[in-house]
C-alpha cells in the first residue's frame, strides 16, 4: 500500500514564545476580538486587570467592552474572580486571556 | 413487555460459526437498561475472573438502549463492552454514526460476540436473522474504503489496519463517528471480525406515543435554543474549549510539561470555523450537529475534535490546524484512537528530548509525526512500542514520572492541575483515564459555572453526580452532551464577575454534605428529560432517582469487575507529574488527590480498600 503524503505545513510553526523578556503584560484577545484588532497577543503596561481593562478599553474601544462582557478574564490561568477581582496585580510576562463558557468532550 | 426494546439479542460464536439467542432476563433490563449496563452485565456474567482480552472466549458486545432508534434527540449510538487490552479493566466506548439505529431496526438489542474466527469475517443483521460471511477481500482495507464495500443503507462498524494488528487503542468506526477509548477494535481485531453491518425497517415500539411526541417536540426546541446545545457547538463543535483550557492552563503542552502556550490560539474552535469550517455534521437524529465537516486536499472530511486538537495539537508542539486534520483523518482511517495516539506521541517526544529514546521527534519540530501513525498502525519500527501504549513503553523505555496515563489509558486534554474534581474522576473512572464517564471539569473550569477549580471542597460529591449520571445516560443510551443543557440557559448570561455568579458557585462549593445527603435519596420526581424519555417509550415509570440509581449500580458492577480482575485502591491515582508538579503561581505541586480520595469512598458506600461493601451492593441489588 502507498503511504500517506503529507503536505507542507500550512503556515510556518512559530517557535515557543519566551514571554519572560517581555517588561509588560500579554492580553490575549478571543479570536472575535484578534480579528477586529488585528493582533492575538496585546503587550499592555498595566499594573492591575483594571488597568489592563481600561487601557484595553481605551485603545480597542467598544470592541473590546464587547469581548469581555459577560466573559472570564484569567491571569496566568486563575480566574481574576479567584485572586483579587479588578485589584488583581499584573507583573511583567503575565498573561490575560479572555474566556466564555465552552462545552463538549 | 416494555417498549422500546426488540427483545432479541444474539450470542455470536465465531469459533464453532454457532449463533444462538441471548436471553436477556426483564429482571437485568429493569436494573441496568441497556448500552454500557447490559454491557458490563454480560462482560461480568460471561467471562472468568483473569481472561486476557484476545483470549478465544473473551466476549465483545455490542449494545442499544430502549430509546435507540426512537427520534429521542441524542439517542442514536451504540456503546461496545469488553476487557481492554490497553488496561486490563472493563472498558465501554460509545459511538455515534446510524449503526445502533440500524441494528434496532434490523429488530436487535445485543450482539454479543465470542470467539475466534480463522479467517477475516464480517457479521451481517438483518430483519431475517444473523449471518457471519467471509472478508478475506476486506482485510487490510482502512476503514472508510471497508465501509464503502458495503450497501449504503447499511449501518457499519468497522475496524481498521490497526484493528488488525492489535493496536492496544485501536477504535471501531461507524460513518465518520467512532468507539474510540480502550482498544475495542483491537479485541475484534483478534477475532479477526472485520465488520458488523445492520439494516432493517422494523419499528420501535413506543408504549406512550400520546406523551412522547410532543415532549419530542419541546424537548428538540429546547436544545436546540439552549446556549451550549443549540449555539456553542452546533457553531464551533468540541474545538470550543480550547481558548478555554488555554487560557485557564489546562491544556496538555509538550506532554502535560506545562498547561498553556500563547500559540494555542491558532488551533482553537472560532478559527476552525472561521477558516475552514464548510458544514456542520451530526449524528442521526440528533440536531445538535456538533461534528465538523471541513476540506482536506479538496473532499470533504470529518474535522478534530477537542481532544484531537489538543492531544495531536499542543501536547506535541504542534499548532498548526490542517496538519492536525490530517493527522485526524488519518488516525480514523487507520483506526486508532487520537487521545492515545497523541499521549503515546507527547511521551516518546519527552522520552527522546531526555536522551531516553532515540527518535526524530521534537516539540519545536512534530512533522515525523505523520510517518509514526502510520508506522503505529502497522507495528513498524518506534510505531511497534508506540502501539503498546504510554504504560508499556514507560516499562520499556523509563519516564513513569510522566508517562501520562491512569490505569493504563492515556488521559484526555484537560490538566486535571487546573481541575482538581476532573483529577479525581480520572483517579476513580473504571476505565481509566477518560473525560466522557463524568465530565466533572464542565461543572468547575470550561462550563458557564466555575466551581473553583482549586479547591477540594464538594468535589467528591460532584464527581460522584456526574459519574453516576454518565452511567446511566450511557445505559439509556443518550449521548453525554444532552446533559450541558441540564444548566438552565439563563446561567450563560450571568457575569463571571459579578455578585450573583459567585453567590452561586460558592453555594455549590459549600453544598458537599448536602449534595451528600441528595446523592443517597431516590428522588421521585422526573425533573429531568431522560426520564421522561425512558418512561414514554417503555410504558413504565422512570424517576430521577431510579434513572441516578441505574447509573451508581453500573459504576458499582465496573468496580466489582474491575477488583475481580486485579485492581485495587492503588491504582486509584495519577501520574507523579500531575500529583507533584505546579503549573500555577502560588499553587505548590498538583492534583491533592489524597483530600479527597477518602471522602469518595466513604460516600461510595466502598471501605478503606475501595471495595463497595456489602450494603452498597445490596442497596443495589448488583449480584457479583
Amino acid at each position: 500500500m502507498k503511504p500517506t503524503v503529507f503536505r507542507e505545513p500550512h503556515e510556518p510553526q512559530l517557535p515557543a514564545p519566551n514571554n519572560k523578556e517581555s517588561k509588560m503584560a500579554f492580553l490575549i484577545p478571543n479570536f472575535d476580538l484578534a480579528e477586529k484588532i488585528g493582533q492575538d497577543k496585546v503587550e499592555i503596561n498595566a499594573a492591575t486587570v483594571d488597568d489592563l481593562v481600561k487601557q484595553a478599553e481605551s485603545r480597542f474601544g467598544a470592541a473590546f467592552t464587547e469581548a469581555i462582557k459577560r466573559s472570564t478574564l484569567v491571569v496566568n490561568g486563575r480566574a481574576v474572580s479567584k485572586l483579587k477581582g479588578g485589584r488583581t496585580p499584573l507583573k511583567p510576562a503575565d498573561s490575560v486571556w479572555i474566556i466564555t463558557p465552552s462545552g463538549g468532550g | 413487555m416494555l417498549g422500546g426494546y426488540m427483545n432479541k439479542a444474539y450470542d455470536i460464536n465465531l469459533s464453532t460459526g454457532e449463533i444462538k439467542d441471548l436471553h436477556i432476563s426483564r429482571e437485568d433490563r429493569d436494573l441496568y437498561l441497556g448500552g454500557k449496563g447490559i454491557g458490563v452485565r454480560l462482560l461480568y456474567d460471561h467471562t472468568r475472573p483473569g481472561l486476557d482480552p484476545y483470549d478465544e472466549e473473551m466476549v465483545l458486545i455490542f449494545s442499544t438502549g430502549p430509546v435507540t432508534g426512537t427520534s429521542a434527540p441524542q439517542s442514536n449510538r451504540f456503546v461496545v463492552t469488553t476487557k481492554s487490552p490497553l488496561t486490563g479493566a472493563v472498558v465501554s466506548a460509545t459511538s455515534g454514526g446510524n449503526f445502533a439505529t440500524k441494528l434496532k431496526k434490523a429488530g436487535v438489542d445485543v450482539l454479543l460476540v465470542r470467539g475466534k474466527s480463522d479467517r477475516p469475517v464480517y457479521i451481517e443483521v438483518t430483519e431475517k436473522g444473523v449471518e457471519i460471511k467471509d472478508a478475506t477481500e476486506l482485510w487490510g482495507l482502512r476503514a472508510a474504503a471497508t465501509q464503502a464495500k458495503f450497501p449504503k443503507p447499511y449501518g457499519k462498524a468497522v475496524i481498521g489496519p490497526a484493528g488488525e494488528n492489535l493496536v492496544r487503542f485501536a477504535a471501531i468506526v461507524s460513518q465518520e463517528r467512532v468507539a474510540g477509548r480502550g482498544g475495542v477494535g483491537a479485541v475484534m481485531g483478534s477475532k479477526k471480525l472485520k465488520a458488523i453491518i445492520a439494516n432493517g425497517k422494523k419499528q420501535i415500539e413506543i408504549r406512550e406515543p400520546e406523551r412522547y411526541k410532543p415532549f419530542q417536540k419541546t424537548i428538540t426546541k429546547y436544545l436546540l435554543s439552549h446556549p451550549m446545545t443549540g449555539g456553542i457547538l452546533p457553531r464551533l463543535g468540541t474545538a470550543n474549549i480550547v481558548n478555554t483550557t488555554a487560557g485557564r492552563n489546562m491544556i496538555p503542552v509538550d506532554n502535560f510539561q506545562r498547561g498553556t502556550d500563547h500559540r494555542a490560539v491558532n488551533i482553537t474552535g472560532e478559527r476552525l470555523a472561521a477558516k475552514h469550517l464548510e458544514k456542520q455534521v451530526g449524528c442521526m437524529s440528533c440536531p445538535i450537529n456538533c461534528g465538523r465537516g471541513i476540506k482536506l486536499n479538496g473532499k470533504l472530511t470529518k474535522g478534530p475534535e477537542y481532544e484531537t486538537l489538543g492531544l495531536l495539537g499542543s501536547n506535541v508542539g504542534n499548532y498548526d490546524l490542517v496538519r492536525i486534520f490530517e493527522w485526524n483523518e488519518l488516525c480514523d482511517d487507520l483506526g486508532m484512537d487520537t487521545i492515545s495516539m497523541g499521549g503515546g506521541l507527547g511521551f516518546a517526544t519527552e522520552l527522546t528530548q531526555r536522551g531516553m529514546l532515540q527518535s526524530e521527534l521534537s516539540f519545536e519540530d512534530p512533522s515525523p509525526i505523520g510517518k509514526l501513525i502510520e508506522d503505529t498502525a502497522y507495528r513498524r519500527g518506534l510505531g511497534d512500542d508506540l502501539a503498546e501504549g504510554v504504560m508499556r513503553m514507560s516499562q520499556k523505555y523509563g519516564g513513569k514520572e510522566f508517562a501520562i496515563h491512569v490505569k493504563g489509558m492515556e488521559l484526555p486534554a484537560y490538566d486535571p492541575r487546573g481541575c482538581y474534581g476532573q483529577g479525581l474522576e480520572y483517579a476513580t473512572t473504571n476505565r481509566g483515564g477518560c473525560h466522557v464517564q463524568g465530565a466533572t471539569m464542565y461543572l468547575e473550569a470550561v462550563g458557564p459555572l466555575s466551581i473553583d477549580p482549586h479547591s477540594t471542597k464538594a468535589k467528591p460529591e460532584l464527581v460522584m453526580l456526574q459519574q453516576n449520571l454518565a452511567a446511566a445516560l450511557a445505559s439509556s443510551v443518550f449521548c453525554i452532551f444532552s446533559s450541558y443543557a441540564m444548566i438552565p440557559g439563563p446561567v450563560f448570561k450571568l457575569d463571571p464577575q459579578g455578585p450573583l455568579y459567585n453567590i452561586i458557585t460558592n453555594v455549590v462549593l459549600n453544598s458537599g454534605p448536602l449534595l451528600g445527603v441528595v446523592l443517597k435519596t431516590k428522588a421521585p420526581l422526573q425533573l429531568l428529560w431522560f426520564e421522561k424519555f425512558l418512561s414514554y417509550v417503555m410504558g413504565k415509570k422512570v424517576t430521577m432517582g431510579d434513572f441516578f440509581e441505574i447509573g451508581e449500580r453500573v459504576f458499582n458492577l465496573e468496580r466489582i469487575y474491575n477488583i475481580r480482575e486485579g485492581f485495587t485502591a492503588g491504582d486509584d491515582t495519577l501520574p507523579e507529574r500531575l500529583l507533584r508538579e505546579s503549573t500555577y503561581e502560588g499553587i505548590e505541586g498538583g492534583v491533592p488527590l489524597h483530600k479527597m480520595l477518602p471522602r469518595y469512598y466513604k460516600i461510595r458506600g466502598w471501605d478503606k480498600r475501595g471495595v463497595p461493601n456489602k450494603k452498597t451492593l445490596d442497596r443495589l441489588s448488583i449480584r457479583a
